[in-house]
């Protein structure tokens, strides 16, 4: 008998503690490729931070961030309770003193105590054909850089040639958040689709997508690339006060939309990527997934 | 860039000393506040009420902290700095109330440039999402008010640190944000950069239009 409550609460305990391994790959160099003296001492002390927060299974970050859990299940396999198994997770992580308790209700601003709450955590289900596995990929965002994200939706001449409008809205949102946007950031961006579908891209470019792969569509992977770079050449740096790594990824992910409009949303990852995968397998076999 | 170990209560002098870019640790007395403990300081001010400390010469750490509490014991689990800007209308009642350091992460704005020039004050830049490492300095949890009424991350905590650091001074009282200074920088380069990097190829030769 397979204990799925154990395997997700310890994923969830983990995820806590523990950046991907895309992440802390990403942080290491951008130590190394730094040269701002303020900017790189607060990335030094990132990586001192992660380090710490790993060994001694201490929280990553005061702010428990918000989760979505992405799940995909194929037609003969699945676990009936994962969502309750999940809600329970937060709550047991909470008491423990890995997640602060800082859901609330929206108007009536009341702290429910435990991070429990109406859509808590966010579910996002994908049925795939014909796999023997359920795969579970929770992801804790931060909140505070939530702030400054930000959804358009662009009509044809305002996209511009080599989609220039759309980058310029990226780049101002960037030079908009500044420091505040816990950087260095990973930033996703969702193109296509209506609003809601944009904004749902957004969030799934950088929680799903491994922040050092780029777009398997060429001309989306360019896209990344030059925004990655234009981004890191605005000499915003990791505190805001100025320096060479602002951003550590851009994933852009697309779906279609009418042929009268294209909404686009940016949406910002701090740069504590809370994030672990796992597949599990009808057999009662359990495989750890990599964001590398 | 100078480095400062100081420590609490602070006096204009010490202020004076720091210029943005230094970094700075401070040891003694600090208070955790954010959104809705700066709302409420701000009635009470506003009323003329009795406030539930004397914040003169005082370091506010923009910060919700989990905190175990048992038995009227406090014991800290996690720290670490929250949004700055979102505290950015208080600065001046801050500096009015003696408090002479703010410490959060992300910058501040204009009201705060202007406030702590007048009444000589500094904001301190802590890293951002290292509770692990911000933890370690905190020695004490010495009292709290209002977490009752506003809950524990939102309420004024009274906490003893040693060498809370590094903090980089982020707006001195000279009139320097490096955060502003840092946006507008920014801002100016993109309207000055071409963004049309890619190939032609990559867009359709015309688009087709319809209502």
């Amino acid at each position: 008998m397979v204990d799925y409550k154990k395997i997700i609460r310890d994923l969830i305990f983990k995820i806590s503690y523990e950046v991907s391994d895309d992440c802390q790959c990403l942080l290491d160099r951008a130590v190394e490729m730094e040269t701002d003296a303020s900017s790189k001492m607060i990335l030094e002390t990132i990586v001192e931070n992660v380090n710490i927060a790993r060994e001694c299974k201490q929280a990553l970050c005061q702010s428990p961030g918000y989760l979505t859990a992405y799940v995909t299940f194929g037609e003969d396999f699945f676990v009936p309770d994962l969502e309750e198994i999940l809600k329970e997770a937060i709550i047991d992580a909470t008491k423990i003193g890995y997640l602060r308790p800082s859901m609330v209700d929206p108007l009536t601003r009341v702290n429910s105590g435990d991070n429990s709450g109406r859509g808590v955590p966010n579910m996002e289900y994908e049925h795939k054909k014909g796999i023997d596995y359920i795969e579970v990929i929770p992801s804790i965002k931060g909140c505070g850089i939530e702030l400054y994200n930000k959804v358009k939706v662009f009509t044809i001449p305002e996209i511009g040639d080599n989609y220039e409008g759309i980058k310029r809205f990226v780049l101002e949102c960037v030079c908009e958040a500044g420091g505040t946007a816990c950087l260095p950031s990973a930033i996703g961006i969702g193109i296509g689709g209506q609003v809601d579908v944009a904004a749902k891209l957004s969030r799934r470019a950088m929680s799903l997508r491994g922040w050092m792969q780029r777009s398997e569509d060429k001309r989306i992977a360019q896209l990344e690339n030059e925004l990655l770079e234009e981004i890191n050449s605005l000499n915003i740096g990791s505190g805001g006060t100025g320096g060479k790594v602002t951003t550590l990824s851009v994933n852009i992910e697309t779906a279609a939309t009418h042929t009268t409009l294209c909404p686009v949303a940016v949406n910002f990852h701090c740069w504590v990527a809370r994030r672990a995968g796992i597949r599990l397998y009808k057999d009662g076999r359990v495989e750890e997934l990599s964001f590398m | 860039m100078a480095e400062y170990y100081l420590k609490t209560p602070l006096k204009d002098d010490d202020i004076a000393l720091l210029n943005a870019g230094d970094t700075v640790y401070i040891s003694g007395k600090i208070y955790t506040a954010r959104d809705m403990a700066h709302y409420k300081l701000k009635k009470i001010y506003d009323l003329g009420g009795e406030l539930p400390e004397d914040f003169g010469g005082q370091v506010i750490f923009h910060a919700g902290p989990i905190i175990n509490t048992e038995k009227d014991k406090h014991k800290l689990i996690a720290i670490g700095p929250t949004s700055s800007i979102r505290m950015d209308p208080y600065s001046d009642m801050m500096g009015r109330l003696g408090v002479k350091v703010l410490i959060g992460k992300g910058g501040m704005g204009d009201q705060t440039t202007e406030a702590m020039s007048r009444h000589t004050m500094v904001y301190l830049l802590a890293a951002h999402g290292c509770s692990a490492i911000h933890t370690q300095k905190i020695t004490s949890v010495d009292r709290q008010h209002w977490m009752e009424e506003i809950g524990m991350p939102e309420a004024l905590w009274v906490l003893q640190c040693k060498e809370f650091g590094p903090l980089i001074v982020g707006i001195d009282s000279k009139g320097r944000n490096l955060f502003e200074e840092t946006k507008k920088n920014s801002r100016e380069m993109v309207k000055a950069m071409s963004v049309c990097g890619s190939p032609k190829e990559a867009r359709p030769d015309k688009y087709e239009y319809e209502e």
